[in-house]
């Protein structure tokens, strides 16, 4: 039986959709239409806009996790984090040692831009969850 | 804003490799893949874009980049950026729909999409008549575009036989590429037609 006038649209507008889906991005016309230009513009902003708006949150939760890391490692005390280390992890981080004493909260802003300080940090908690689980 | 998903770390590492040019090709794939299906929904019924309350374009398109950079929606290997927002955008149109319809959620696809295009909201079985006139109006306002173009004449006798991408570039005996091309040809033919608009 021949299909229907309805049935044969309605097939154009799937077999469309199937065809947009597959095509490969590189080989799409790009033919020019202003009204759609400023709606890829505008999303473009609002994706740029939200991908900083999670980046924020993300380094904001990452800050706090630190800090809350730094000042575990604190209570515990310079003497005592480099028992932890090997004597040539003690010297290499020994100037970083001053910091755990006189961290201002100015300082605690920028920490998570201090590589070393953070890999100090990382090589701390490492040593420190084996000597608990041991 | 909402709560970082539980994909919100996989989907970031995929992001970082995504550049603006890359963006703006899903987003044309997204704005494209909305002008055929509410194009179709204008045709044949569900309005479901009124409840919306804002443009259907900007809602579903923002909807689909919001899941993902937000990790609470899995951006699955082996699909591009523009295909999992398509799909995105499809799961949320068919449950705004099927909310209206029955206040259920349906269930979202996966894997083979060979009939993926081929197998939602099937037609009803009676139209009314003022659709009934436009849909035959399209009809003869696609059939008058291609008029002596042979390729495309064959195109759409494809169509006419319901055959998908890979059964038309086979019969054509052309590549798929070839065939996405024959489409765009026939949109670009309709596309300023009062009855297309797309």
């Amino acid at each position: 039986m021949a299909n229907t006038n309805a049935e044969i649209l309605n097939h154009f507008y799937r077999l469309l959709a199937e065809v947009n889906f597959h095509q490969d991005e590189k080989d799409m016309q790009q033919a020019a239409d202003p009204a759609g230009d400023a709606f890829i513009q505008k999303h473009l902003r609002q994706i740029k806009l939200l991908t900083a708006q999670y980046k924020a949150r993300e380094t904001r939760s990452r800050y706090k996790e630190v800090i809350a890391q730094f000042r575990r490692l604190k209570e515990l005390g310079a003497d005592q984090l480099k028992k932890l280390l090997t004597p040539e992890q003690a010297r290499q981080f020994q100037p970083l040692f001053s910091r755990f004493e006189d961290l201002s909260k100015k300082d605690e802003a920028s920490i998570l831009e201090d590589q070393e300080l953070l890999q100090l940090f990382s090589l701390l908690k490492d040593k420190q969850d084996t000597s608990d689980n041991e | 804003m909402d709560d970082p998903g539980k994909y919100y770390d996989a989907n970031r590492r995929k992001l970082e490799g995504i550049d603006d040019s890359q963006w703006t090709s899903a987003l044309k794939k997204c704005q494209e893949h909305l002008r055929i299906k509410l194009k179709r929904r204008a045709t044949f019924g569900a309005h479901a874009e009124k409840r919306l309350g804002e443009d259907p374009f900007d809602y579903y398109t923002h909807y689909a980049y919001n899941a993902i950079i937000s990790g609470n929606w899995e951006w699955k290997e082996g699909r591009t950026l523009a295909q999992q927002m398509i799909l995105i955008i499809d799961s949320t149109m068919s449950t705004e729909v099927e909310k209206t319809r029955t206040g259920k959620e349906p269930e979202m696809l996966n894997g083979n999409f060979d009939d993926y295009f081929y197998s939602d909201e099937p037609l009803p079985d009676e139209f009314e008549f003022t659709k009934e006139i436009l849909i035959n109006k399209q009809i003869s306002v696609l059939e008058e575009a291609i008029k002596g173009d042979q390729d495309l004449e064959v195109y759409w006798e494809c169509i006419k036989d319901k055959m998908k991408r890979a059964e038309i570039a086979a019969f054509m005996e052309i590549t798929v590429k070839k065939q996405d091309k024959l489409r765009e040809k026939l949109i670009d033919k309709v596309r300023q037609s009062p009855y297309f608009e797309m």
